[in-house]
């Protein structure tokens, strides 16, 4: 994952402190990168332990980092202040000593500001193995779409398998729920409850 | 015109929780949301005057907010799917000149309750999960999703509900309730 403090780092050398603006769109962007870390070292930790962790716990987990996602989308889209696209990054120091103000703000990732790190970090295309990869990739499936009967007979059994899955919906779904229901919740509760907030029955 | 920005029309749909698989409703919850979560510990007064109710809320963790007025009307279900209600809420401050204006409008005191849990935003809903503090013998929490906006934002309000509860289904079942005051 990208490092959010190289960018604050590399843009304040730069921009000279920059504007208080950018600054904002920056620490929001920082907060959310923050939030996505913790999610994702809370699935970690869950996959990693001993006891393994049940699917619900697995979903909800992801469930929570792709809104996270969402929402960085969102802000990044959304960015009227700032178009992080317009900017341009230049490290303007590079130095082969060790950097202890760069290593606290990047929690110990990063001591080097030097010419094998910024490269890696500035990076605006992919490296070329992955890009090679790529390319490869594209052109199988270019293949896939170059023939039309495969894909017209994998459309049809995807069209198969959809329709059955919606006749089985209505009565998986009604199982579902009764069998959920009976033990998640209690209608007496529910009224008891109402009863109370509506009425003020109850309550001692 | 104005009529139609004033926030008047209140959709809703409720259900309860058990205690052991509310830790699951908040953690799904927090995913599907736009926040995080925040816990919330209200109080909330309930006077009445001729079958009116105005309901008086404030909040105990956070006594500078302004506590909230509201008028609840009688719910109905326009829409088959959900509970609609006409809702009127003013911010109120203090507490006390509130309690009075209430009174010297002719409002008795009926009853006060306690509400404990997380309330959770997305969009213009708002997702609440609480326990009644001093309910005896109910270990459940109660969910309600409500969106609270003008009559011209309804239909946009009553999809969003509905996915909102298609999302919970297999966790908590929210539906419509219809409760009628008990004859006494």
């Amino acid at each position: 994952m990208a490092d959010p403090f190289q960018h604050q780092q590399l843009a304040g050398r730069e921009g000279g402190g920059g504007n208080r603006g950018s600054d904002d769109c920056l620490d929001e962007l920082i907060d959310r990168l923050r939030g996505i870390r913790r999610t994702l070292c809370s699935l970690i930790a869950k996959v990693d332990e001993k006891r393994p962790a049940t699917w619900p716990e697995i979903l909800n987990c992801l469930a929570e980092c792709v809104s996270q996602l969402s929402a960085l989308h969102r802000t990044l889209r959304n960015e009227k202040q700032l178009r992080l696209n317009d900017f341009a990054l230049l490290p303007i120091g590079l130095s082969p000593q060790l950097d202890q103000h760069l290593l606290n703000h990047t929690e110990g990732r990063l001591g080097l500001l030097n010419h094998d790190s910024v490269p890696h970090y500035l990076r605006t295309k992919l490296d070329l193995s992955v890009e090679h990869r790529r390319n490869e990739f594209q052109k199988s499936s270019t293949n896939i779409e170059a023939q039309p009967r495969t894909s017209e007979q994998m459309r049809k059994a995807a069209e198969t398998a959809l329709n059955s899955l919606k006749q089985a919906r209505p009565d998986f779904e009604n199982e579902q729920s009764e069998r959920n229901q009976t033990m998640r919740s209690n209608e007496q509760d529910t009224a008891k409850l109402l009863l109370a907030i509506n009425f003020g029955i109850g309550l001692n | 015109q104005q009529q139609q920005r004033v926030p008047n029309t209140e959709v809703y749909l409720q259900g309860s929780v058990l205690k052991p698989f509310t830790e699951f409703l908040l953690t799904r919850l927090r995913g599907i949301c736009d926040s995080p979560g925040d816990e919330f510990r209200d109080q909330e007064s309930v006077f009445t005057c001729a079958r009116h109710r105005l309901r008086l809320r404030w909040s105990l963790l956070h006594p500078h907010l302004p506590a909230y007025l509201r008028y609840l009307g009688i719910p109905e279900s326009a829409d088959h799917r959900v509970m609609s209600r006409a809702a009127y809420e003013v911010p109120v401050f203090p507490l006390d000149a509130a309690r009075q204006l209430v009174e010297a409008m002719g409002f008795q005191h009926e009853f006060d309750f306690i509400a404990e849990g997380t309330v959770f935003r997305r969009g213009l809903l708002k997702v609440t999960v609480y326990r009644v503090r001093r309910l005896l013998g109910a270990e459940s929490s109660l969910v309600e999703v409500s969106g609270l906006g003008p009559s011209s934002l309804t239909a946009g309000m009553v999809e969003s509900v509905l996915s909102v509860r298609d999302q919970l289904k297999s966790l908590v079942l929210l539906a419509k309730h219809d409760q009628k005051a008990p004859k006494a």
